[in-house]
This record gives C-alpha cells, sequence and structure tokens, in this order.
C-alpha cells in the first residue's frame, strides 16, 4: 500500500470512527459522590441497638452457666473463655469479608 | 477541604477516618474514573459503569491502607480503576449487552432514508465490531479519543503512559482497524 493511499485510509478511518462513536458520552449521575460516601461510610450500631446486643451476651452466658451448674468450675471457664475467643476470631473474619467487598 | 492535596486528604481519611475528606477525593477524581471505565466497558455495557465506577471507588476505600505514596494518589486510583474494570469486562462479556429501546428508536427516525440508515448502522456496528477485537488499551484510548472526547494530555494520564505512546497507540490502532475493515470489504 503506498504512503498517500494509507494516508488517505487513515484520514477515512478517523471519520468513521468520529461517527460510530457519536452516541452522546454518558454522564454520571448528580449523586454519584454522596453515593460512594454512603456506601463507604461503617454503619454504627445505635445505642438501642447495643442495649440488646449486651443484653443478649449477659443472657446467653447466664444460661450457659446455667447448664453447665453440674460440671468442674474450671471446663464452664474454659467452655465461655473458648466461646469468647471464637467471637471475636468470627468476628474478625467476617469484617475482613466486608471489606474485600 | 478543597485546598488539601490528594495525600493530605488521604491521610486524613485513613487515620482519622475522616468520610468528607473521602469525600472530597471521590469528587475530584470520580468524572476521570467514571470516564476511564466507560472506555474500558464500551458502548453495549455504558449503563454499568456507574455501578462499576462506585465499586471502584468502594475499593479504593478499603485499599486507603496500603497505599504508601510511592506513586502518585491518582495514578493508584486509575490503575485499580483499569484492573476493576477490565475484570468487570471479562465477566459481562458472558450477558447479552443492553440496548435501550430508545437509544434504536432515535437511530431508526434521524438518518435521511432508510437504505443509507441501514448502511451506516451496519458499517458503524462493524466499526465498534471490529474496535472490540483490538487490545484493551486501543480499545480504551479509542474510546476516550472518539467518544468521550478526553484530550492527549487527560487520556495519557487515564492510561498512566506518555502522550506520545497515546498517539502512538491511536495511530497503531487505525492502522489495525483499517486492515480488519478491508479484510471485512468496508473501505474507509
Amino acid at each position: 500500500m503506498r504512503d498517500d493511499e494509507l494516508k488517505d485510509g487513515m484520514d477515512g478511518m478517523d471519520a468513521l470512527l468520529r461517527a460510530a462513536m457519536s452516541d452522546p458520552a454518558p454522564v454520571a449521575s448528580p449523586t454519584f459522590a454522596q453515593d460512594v460516601v454512603r456506601h463507604t461510610t461503617p454503619r454504627r450500631v445505635t445505642g438501642a441497638g447495643r442495649i440488646v446486643l449486651y443484653a443478649y451476651a449477659v443472657v446467653a452466658v447466664a444460661l450457659c452457666v446455667w447448664l453447665m451448674r453440674d460440671l468442674p468450675v474450671a471446663v464452664t471457664a474454659v467452655a465461655l473463655v473458648a466461646n469468647a475467643v471464637m467471637a471475636v476470631a468470627l468476628r474478625g473474619y467476617v469484617g475482613s469479608l466486608v471489606r474485600q467487598g | 477541604m478543597t485546598d488539601f492535596t490528594d495525600d493530605q486528604l488521604v491521610i486524613r481519611c485513613r487515620d482519622h477516618q475522616d468520610q468528607d475528606a473521602f469525600g472530597q477525593l471521590v469528587h475530584r477524581y470520580q468524572d476521570r474514573v467514571f470516564r476511564l471505565v466507560v472506555s474500558i466497558l464500551g458502548q453495549e455495557f455504558a449503563p454499568d459503569a456507574e455501578d462499576v465506577a462506585q465499586e471502584v471507588f468502594v475499593r479504593i476505600h478499603h485499599a486507603l491502607t496500603t497505599w504508601r505514596g510511592d506513586a502518585a494518589f491518582g495514578t493508584w486510583v486509575y490503575r485499580i480503576t483499569f484492573n476493576h474494570a477490565l475484570n468487570v469486562k471479562a465477566r459481562m462479556r458472558y450477558r447479552a449487552p443492553h440496548v435501550p429501546a430508545d437509544v434504536l428508536a432515535t437511530r431508526a427516525g434521524d438518518a435521511p432514508s432508510a437504505d443509507r440508515q441501514l448502511d451506516a448502522a451496519r458499517r458503524h456496528a462493524l466499526v465498534l465490531a471490529c474496535v472490540h477485537e483490538l487490545p484493551e488499551i486501543y480499545q480504551s484510548a479509542l474510546r476516550l479519543h472518539y467518544w468521550l472526547g478526553a484530550s492527549m494530555s487527560e487520556i495519557a494520564l487515564m492510561l498512566d503512559t506518555p502522550e506520545n505512546t497515546v498517539k502512538s497507540y491511536l495511530h497503531r490502532a487505525r492502522k489495525l482497524l483499517h486492515v480488519m475493515l478491508q479484510q471485512r470489504g468496508i473501505h474507509a
């Protein structure tokens, strides 16, 4: 292909590309930044929610202690500590899943 | 907060959980990130661009702790955007593209005659199909230049390459397209 033929082809290509891509370019919605910030703001537990969670923990521990009343105190203590460790580990794991999105 | 540099905003956001600082960063980069996403996804998947751009910012927010400041914040942002949009596009290829009915109706109503309209639509569809076969970086450069009207310096910034390289991408892409279209019987 000669140089002038190639140049004509390139000019034609330029026009063809402009025509093929003449659709109006999309734009982001005006609330884009607000939506992103809302998605990335960590959700805080409300005061009432915190009370419910603490109440649940207290009742669960009390129930466990009552159910294990016939077992040695050491076993009860080990079980409670093991549960607490598992809860913390699970919280960390779930947190990492949330961060990965 | 508009006077703060990117680095200062990142530190405020990362070390003090300042969401206003992150909002400022989003505000600063949203247009370019959105345009880069659109340029990678292409016309067919443009309606998904906003969701993908939002996912990019969520990823950036989660990854702020890993940003060490070795490269400019913008460069890091565009790299994350490019990689994420490419991954999304790879997944989307298995899905039928979204073509809104009103777009088709608009196209059918503007041309002077049905034959010429159909011919032009076929040529344009073929051009876009050929664009899809080009390497991703060429596709993105073409769409940014021809569709989104970005300047050379903007494209260079978003693709993290020198301006001369962008010009070379565009030139090579046009050359490849010219050959591909000739093989399909279309002479530009």
